[in-house]
């Protein structure tokens, strides 16, 4: 039996020898093939790291002798080798794709230049090329050169000054700036200059060429500037227009800046503005600049000749002053046929005299330009003009007076903000809206609703579904809302209906349609206090179903203030468009004393536009009146032209005259007639053998002074050649000599500069070569400087000057 | 006597026995050894397979050089591809999609054998390009690896 089981063992072991050293082998195996793995993934591990620690630059990229010629830097921690280079003529579309083998290895912060120079491709200076370099390791970095034509580069060209004196220079700053979606570097960035256009007599002169000639690197998202310097001569508001491109850049891609000669009262070069207190004008031989002086003028009218407002202006009630304008006798003038313009600045009262009263609590929107609406009583600007697809459209004409109003087109609105001016609540209440309704529309139309989030009290204004207009309104949940209908007539007709709500009393209500109550209601209950939270026009925005169809213009609230049927009338015959005022235009030609000799044009009834003064009774905007005289118009040295404005009818309206603030859009209003040779004689007066003063006004930005050196009284005879000069002898009563500038200048202060007797040759003391009496044509020529460092150099023309 | 004849044919019959069952158990052990050898080297070959498989997809890397269009407006789109791995790979598939529609045209390439530090380039003609602002191209090998890049046309 021993025996047995030793044989059994003996092949038990065998057996489990063999299984044990299979499966140590297996396992063993195993573990052997991970540690491969593991291996291979430390090593993609090294070489994703590797990839991404990958940095280098293109630093430079130019075209020498018709080869490319890149400066490469490896920025990077890790040796490189360049492989490949991939470059497309983008300017040439025959052209196609090329890749060169490069294999040039870069060790770490190693430049390696002159890379391209051995491809075997002519590159051209006047074609765009996209290039891009490969790594072994599979990264790329793709620029460009000289390509502007791939896409639109960010181009801003300026002009500093934007206007100058006649003869004065400007510097045209250009910034490019590289904005190219694509990651590409720009290089040998060369704008070009395209030809100047002129309008009138300007001319320019190129003083300094672009600076610098090229930029030769510009790297994403960096900015090139460069500089040409231009001298512009010309007359007043001729302009030359200069625009640059790129080389090869896209068409579209360009920059303009406009250049206007215009005299900015002063000193253009330092930009401070200093004019003359008494007379500051370059002179404009066919405008006649309206004064508020009337010393001179026949009967107490106005003066009217070329010479900038000096004063800081006068506002004239057209309504009243019924305004008359004269020129000066003194000169021969000879006006062909023409066009004749008197630019008008003025405002327009807000409301007919009977309504002038209320006009605080209360909003009114004129609708006058395609953006969120404007509360002209300036009580809040957060109103916005719906949202998405339910915007209404502007219709520039489209209003009932062919003023600027809305259309909606069912669903659109506009959300006015809540404001202490229209929350309702406790009555008086009116609210006032021309509308256009689009016929055929069977359904409920908003034109104003004012409610509570809740829905509880409401104020609204529409047409129902008979094509009636309604006007209803309720304090609280289970009140008895009280509302007034029109009855029988179809205002959904196409028509322009004026609307007027007035809630007189809390359970009241009256309507009227085109000044005329179609219904009265004292039928209501509830709570007295009505209470909103949200306003809308044309639709409510929850509710677009019952949307309007149709225009609507000049909407207005009163939040405490019910009009009576008087204000109402008024309100309805107001044209707040095209006809606001109508006035009665008389040009003459009148002997020394105003008597009119001869007619040279009447305009009777002539429609004025409404000019918005907003909530302060602001001058923002002109308007002109227009006429043509047909053929010559003869002045004689003692005749007078006169403009005589005669208010007929409409709002009351606010003219304003002789102001320096008003510069560029709008200017103080003036009268331009059709060109002539001749210049109607200023209003001032020179006596020979005394000094002579000027005064000037300082409008800033800077404190300036004023020297010896250049600045004088220039006088020339208009009947022969005979010239003489003023020197400088003080300037508010300081000395200023060769050895002494005038004292200091402050912005907003008047300086009284006295002159010598004009003579030629000129001199501070003695009659000898004293000017004689006569019409001269009479410049004043300021030189200074101010604390910006900047020198002052000005020619003002007086026109012409009587010299007694 | 019959005691001891009794005792002798005990013996035999322990021994045939015995015998018997050894060489059950041999064979038994031996089949059960010899399988389960053969199940160990298959599962091994198929372990060295799997690895070999993963190693070789973990040791591919391709890169696109360049994708263009060729043409303006875009009806062919250039696709080049440059194998920046250790081993050789195979490109089977370009499929060019648009994410805001369903437009997707799959290239089937059948030579895209890339060796080592190669390229290869692959033009893909579809008219219906330019009528597609962006353009997702995504190329698998045989592998499975994946690449994808973007184009606007």
């Amino acid at each position: 039996m021993v025996k047995r089981r030793g044989l059994s063992s003996v092949i038990g072991m065998i057996f489990l020898v063999i299984v044990l050293s299979s499966t140590v082998g297996y396992f063993t195996y195993g573990v052997n093939l991970i540690e491969q793995l593991n291996d291979q993934v430390i090593m993609k591990t090294v070489e994703i790291q590797d990839k991404s620690k990958e940095r280098f630059e293109i630093t430079s990229a130019r075209i020498d002798a018709g080869k490319f010629n890149f400066t490469i830097h490896n920025t990077g921690e890790l040796p490189i080798n360049f492989t490949r280079f991939w470059i497309n003529n983008v300017t040439d579309s025959t052209w196609q794709l090329q890749n060169y083998t490069l294999n040039k290895i870069s060790i770490p912060q190693e430049t390696i230049t002159n890379v391209g120079q051995g491809l075997d491709l002519q590159a051209l200076e006047s074609q765009a090329y996209s290039i891009k370099l490969v790594t072994q390791r599979g990264n790329s970095e793709e620029f460009s050169v000289n390509s502007p034509s791939e896409e639109n580069l960010d181009l801003k060209l300026l002009a500093l000054p934007e206007t100058v004196s006649d003869g004065f220079r400007t510097t045209l700053l250009l910034t490019v700036t590289n904005n190219m979606t694509k990651n590409s570097i720009l290089v040998n960035v060369k704008p070009i200059m395209l030809p100047p256009q002129t309008t009138g007599t300007a001319t320019f002169t190129l003083i300094s060429d672009m600076n610098p000639s090229q930029k030769t690197t510009l790297s994403k998202g960096d900015s090139a500037y460069f500089t040409w310097v231009y001298e512009i001569s010309g007359t007043l508001d001729d302009t030359v227009t200069f625009t640059t491109n790129l080389q090869n850049g896209l068409p579209q891609n360009f920059a303009t800046a406009t250049v206007r000669v215009n005299d900015i009262l002063l000193a253009q070069q330092s930009q401070t503005s200093l004019s003359s207190n008494s007379l500051n004008s370059p002179l404009i031989k066919d405008r006649l600049i309206f004064h508020s002086e009337i010393v001179g003028t026949p009967n107490g009218e106005y003066q009217m000749f070329s010479g900038d407002p000096n004063t800081g202006g006068v506002t004239l009630s057209v309504e009243t002053d019924n305004p008359k304008f004269f020129t000066n006798t003194g000169t021969a003038v000879d006006i062909p046929a023409g066009n004749w313009n008197a630019s008008l600045t003025y405002f327009s009262a807000p409301y007919p005299d009977s309504l002038m009263d209320d006009n605080s609590a209360n909003m009114k929107f004129h609708f006058e330009g395609n953006f969120s609406p404007e509360d002209s009583t300036g009580n809040t600007n957060s109103h916005s003009l719906g949202s998405g697809n339910k915007m209404p459209t502007y219709e520039a004409n489209g209003g009932p007076h062919n003023s600027g109003a809305f259309r909606f087109d069912g669903g659109d609105y506009i959300e006015l903000h809540k404001e202490s001016e229209n929350d309702i609540k406790q009555a008086p209440d009116t609210t006032a809206l021309w509308f256009k309704a689009d016929d055929g529309v069977n359904d409920n139309q908003v034109l104003y609703r004012a409610n509570e989030n809740n829905g509880n009290d409401y104020y609204e204004i529409g047409i129902d579904i008979d094509d009636d207009v309604y006007f209803t309104h309720r304090g609280s949940a289970g009140g008895t809302p009280t509302t007034c209908e029109s009855n029988g007539f179809d205002y959904e007709n196409g028509n322009w209906q004026h609307l007027v709500a007035v809630r007189p009393n809390n359970y009241q209500c009256i309507l009227y349609i085109n000044a005329t109550s179609v219904d009265v209601s004292s039928i209501g209950s509830g709570g007295n206090n009505l209470n909103i939270d949200e306003i809308f026009v044309g639709a409510e925005d929850s509710n677009p179903g019952d949307g309007f169809n149709g225009v609507i213009d000049d909407l207005m609230h009163w939040d405490n203030h019910a009009l009576s049927s008087a204000e109402v009338t008024d309100l309805f015959n107001t044209n707040y468009g095209d006809a606001a005022h109508i006035v009665t235009f008389y040009l003459n030609k009148t002997d020394s004393a105003g008597a009119v000799q001869s007619n040279i044009a009447t305009d009777s009834n002539y429609k004025l536009k409404f000019l918005d003064g907003k909530a302060n009774g602001s001058f923002l905007n002109s308007y002109n009146y227009s006429t043509i005289s047909s053929g010559w118009i003869n002045f004689t040295n003692s005749q007078r032209l006169g403009l005589d404005i005669q208010f007929i009818s409409g709002l009351d309206m606010d003219l304003r005259i002789d102001d320096t603030n008003l510069i560029g859009n709008p200017e103080s209003s003036f009268l331009q007639y059709p060109h002539a040779v001749e210049t109607f004689q200023s209003y001032i007066t020179i006596i020979s053998d005394q000094t002579n003063n000027i005064s000037m006004y300082n409008g800033g930005p800077s404190t300036a002074w004023i020297t010896f050196e250049g600045t004088r009284l220039t006088f020339e005879d208009i009947s022969n050649s005979n010239t003489f000069a003023s020197i400088i002898l003080q300037a508010n009563n300081t000395d200023v000599n060769s050895i002494q500038d005038s004292i200091a200048f402050p912005i907003g202060s008047i300086m009284d500069l006295t002159f010598s007797t004009a003579k030629n040759p000129p001199a501070t003391t003695g009659t000898n070569g004293q000017i004689t009496p006569g019409s001269y044509n009479m410049k004043l020529h300021i030189s200074g400087y101010d604390v910006a460092g900047k020198s002052i150099t000005r020619t003002i023309e007086f026109g012409i000057v009587t010299v007694t | 006597m019959r005691f001891r004849q009794s005792q002798k044919r005990r013996g035999l019959a322990t021994i045939v026995t015995s015998a018997i069952m050894m060489s059950a158990v041999c064979i038994l052990g031996s089949t059960g050894v010899v399988w389960s050898q053969s199940s160990l080297t298959s599962q091994q070959i198929e372990m060295t397979n799997t690895v070999n498989d993963y190693s070789n997809k973990l040791n591919e890397s391709l890169n696109y050089e360049y994708v263009y269009c060729s043409d303006n407006p875009c009806q062919t789109i250039i696709v080049i591809i440059t194998n920046t791995g250790r081993i050789g790979l195979d490109v089977t598939e370009i499929s060019i999609s648009n994410k805001n529609s369903s437009f997707n045209k799959i290239h089937v390439v059948s030579n895209g054998q890339i060796m080592p530090n190669e390229s290869i380039v692959m033009p893909i003609n579809e008219p219906s390009f330019s009528s597609h602002s962006v353009l997702d191209v995504k190329s698998t090998t045989s592998r499975g690896n994946i690449i994808q890049t973007q184009i606007s046309t």
